[in-house]
């Protein structure tokens, strides 16, 4: 008695895999060459109806105080699920915020979300831009209780997904559903992916196999984006100052990180600061953790589609691959000689390479796009 | 005299989040009393080991980790009362890493005391490293503690002014582990005399707090975790009731 029923389910926006159903249940059935076990919690088991739920709810513009944004419009699957070429997201009213929207794909593999991992969970951060002022500027969850407890559409789903109507569907649902698409939202199958795990001599050109020798080599940069025998997630889940953003508040930071020292933020006040200030938002980790290891210390994206989502780093500030290379290269600074950040990761130092080099980095990272999404390179190229 | 007297099980207590900041130890000490309104901290850096390369080249990820640490310090939040840099700001004992390291400690906001560490001394026997910071050994009143740095990285004047041919053999013997050229550390006679007649003018109620490179104590001599005459200052240090080496 495994597998009852086998389908792929494109339809429910999963790119990749196999999902097996049991019982309404769905799992992974292996990941995608490259790619680890898909970490699902106990308490929200995947299953396809709830797939589906959570991606008409990701893309339901009437949970914004306008009605103009959803999770979607900074999340657009046509742009790799980010809002590429913005530097930062747009909310409603066109305000901006501070940071860059970073992908969905494989985040179920983050073990925090936003860029200074202050909230704990994919069902947790879906609570939040909902009610920032910035992003979708709710007052409070009510009005999508409201909708989702009157759509016959929606009270349809969640009574099949959940077996609940009514005042019994609460935002855990509501971030359940959210949480349950974009964890079936697992992609790998690069080139890199097919030549490093899969053993296809071809997949890499010359360049892009020498850029990997730099990758993790000269250049360092497995020592974040981590890459393993079996697998590579590209990130360590952890923070680092790299020198972007901090270096624009240098003077600041004093009295900056002396605010967040001497006053107990709530989860909320953080949320909103962080990306409403944007010299407070460049202190990152450090307003949540309160650690001076911290302070300026962003997590480590994946890099999978990354030739895709320019511009890049926390704040978009960085137009191309070659320039965020440039920059690690100069040990941390974007303009060569600029001063380097007090409180600058340990493991960010001048690396040396050659132009020669840097072309290949580059190149190593574009074969790091998934295939299904190529196509959004080729229409990047003609920009 | 009780609400001076220091709680020893709270008498050091460091910042974890601090000692994991940074290359350095970094760490924030609270000076705990039973009325705890009496209760002051200090910052504590050391182990800096700024070392040249050549004219202005240095190594950077010392020099990284020295200017991150001040940095860090400068945020401390309440703010220390002072700092203590330990020691060994300098690897081979070099004027241009020892001013080098003392422009760095200089950005520090805070009043800041320097203890010697062999690294410091082996090139000059401490001659660039005064002239920064002052005598090798000194000591200090704050808030009713006593606080002493020592000169205890001596060893035996015919290693260190007969045995090597340059200055710089010198400093590079006294470097290496389970060197057996290595010579043990000591405070040595003229010290421990200095620490008895600035012992004498102390109240034995009154908490000591004493900053020393080498511990006050025999541990293992071929790392220098040792002190030749460990027993005669521990016989100084005996008749006061709170001690406290860092």
């Amino acid at each position: 008695m495994k597998a009852l029923l086998i389908c792929v389910l494109l339809g429910a926006g999963v790119l990749f895999g196999v999902i097996i159903v049991q019982g309404g249940v769905a799992q992974s059935e292996g990941p995608p060459l490259g790619l680890p076990p898909v970490p699902i919690p106990e308490d929200n088991p995947q299953a396809v109806a709830k797939i589906e739920l959570g991606k008409t709810l990701l893309n339901d513009k009437r949970f914004s105080a306008t009605g103009e944004v959803s999770c979607a419009t900074c999340h657009a699957e046509e742009k790799a699920f980010t809002d590429s070429p913005l530097t930062v997201s747009e909310g409603i009213n066109k305000l901006t915020g501070t940071r860059n929207a970073p992908t969905v794909l494989n985040g179920v593999y983050m073990e925090t979300m936003f860029w200074d991992g202050r909230s704990p969970s994919l069902e947790d951060q879906a609570l939040h831009p909902f009610v920032n002022p910035v992003e979708m500027g709710l007052e409070d969850h009510e009005p999508i209780l409201e909708i989702v407890r009157s759509d016959p559409k929606y009270v349809k789903a969640f009574k099949s997904v959940f077996g609940k109507t009514g005042k019994d569907v609460t935002m855990k649902e509501v971030t359940q559903a959210i949480a349950a698409f974009e964890r079936a939202q697992v992609v790998a199958n690069t080139p890199f992916d097919r030549w490093y795990y899969g053993g296809e001599e071809g997949a890499l050109t010359e360049s892009q196999r020498r850029g990997f020798e730099i990758f993790i080599n000269q250049g360092r940069c497995v020592s974040c984006h981590v890459v393993e025998q079996t697998q590579a997630l590209f990130t360590d889940n952890r923070f680092h100052n790299v020198g972007v953003g901090i270096n624009n508040i240098q003077k600041d930071i004093p009295r900056l990180a002396r605010e967040f020292l001497r006053a107990e933020a709530t989860a909320t006040e953080v949320n909103v600061k962080v990306l409403t200030d944007k010299k407070s938002s460049e202190l990152s980790r450090f307003a949540v953790a309160r650690t001076f290891d911290d302070l300026g210390a962003f997590k480590t994206p994946t890099l999978r589609n990354v030739a895709l989502t320019a511009p890049y780093m926390h704040d978009g500030s960085l137009e191309t691959l070659r320039d965020v290379v440039v920059h690690y290269n100069n040990g941390g600074v974007t303009n060569e000689g600029d001063p380097v950040n007090d409180f600058l990761s340990g493991g960010i130092r001048p690396l040396q390479l050659t132009d020669k080099e840097i072309d290949d980095l580059v190149a190593f990272m574009e074969a790091l796009t998934i295939p299904e999404f190529a196509h959004l390179a080729d229409e990047a190229g003609k920009k | 005299m009780s609400d001076y007297r220091l709680n020893r099980r709270d008498f050091l207590k460091c910042a974890g989040a601090l000692a994991a900041a940074s290359c350095l130890t970094v760490s924030m000490v609270e000076l705990a009393f039973a009325d705890r309104r009496k209760n002051f901290t200090f910052a504590y850096i050391s182990d800096a080991h700024i070392q040249q390369i050549t004219g202005a080249n240095f190594v950077r990820n010392w020099n990284r980790g020295l200017i991150r640490a001040v940095a860090e310090t400068n945020l401390l939040t309440p703010k220390p009362d002072f700092v203590v840099f330990g020691d060994d700001l300098a690897q081979l004992g070099k004027k241009e890493e020892l001013d080098y390291g003392a422009e760095m400690l200089k950005k520090l906001d805070y009043k800041t005391y320097c203890v010697m560490g062999k690294h410091d001394y082996y090139l000059d026997l401490g001659d660039s490293w005064s002239k920064l910071f002052g005598p090798h050994y000194y000591s200090w009143d704050h808030k009713g503690v006593h606080f002493i740095t020592l000169n205890s990285i001596l060893t035996y004047d015919e290693w260190t002014h007969e045995r090597w041919p340059t200055a710089e053999q010198r400093m590079l013997e006294m470097t290496g582990l389970d060197n057996p050229n290595g010579s043990p550390f000591m405070v040595g006679e003229k010290r421990r005399e200095w620490l008895r007649k600035d012992l004498a003018k102390v109240d034995k109620e009154t908490p000591i707090v004493l900053f020393s490179h080498s511990p006050i104590q025999k541990i293992y001599k071929g790392w220098n975790f040792w002190t030749e005459d460990a027993e005669e200052v521990q016989a100084l240090l005996k008749p006061f009731e709170d001690v406290t080496v860092v």
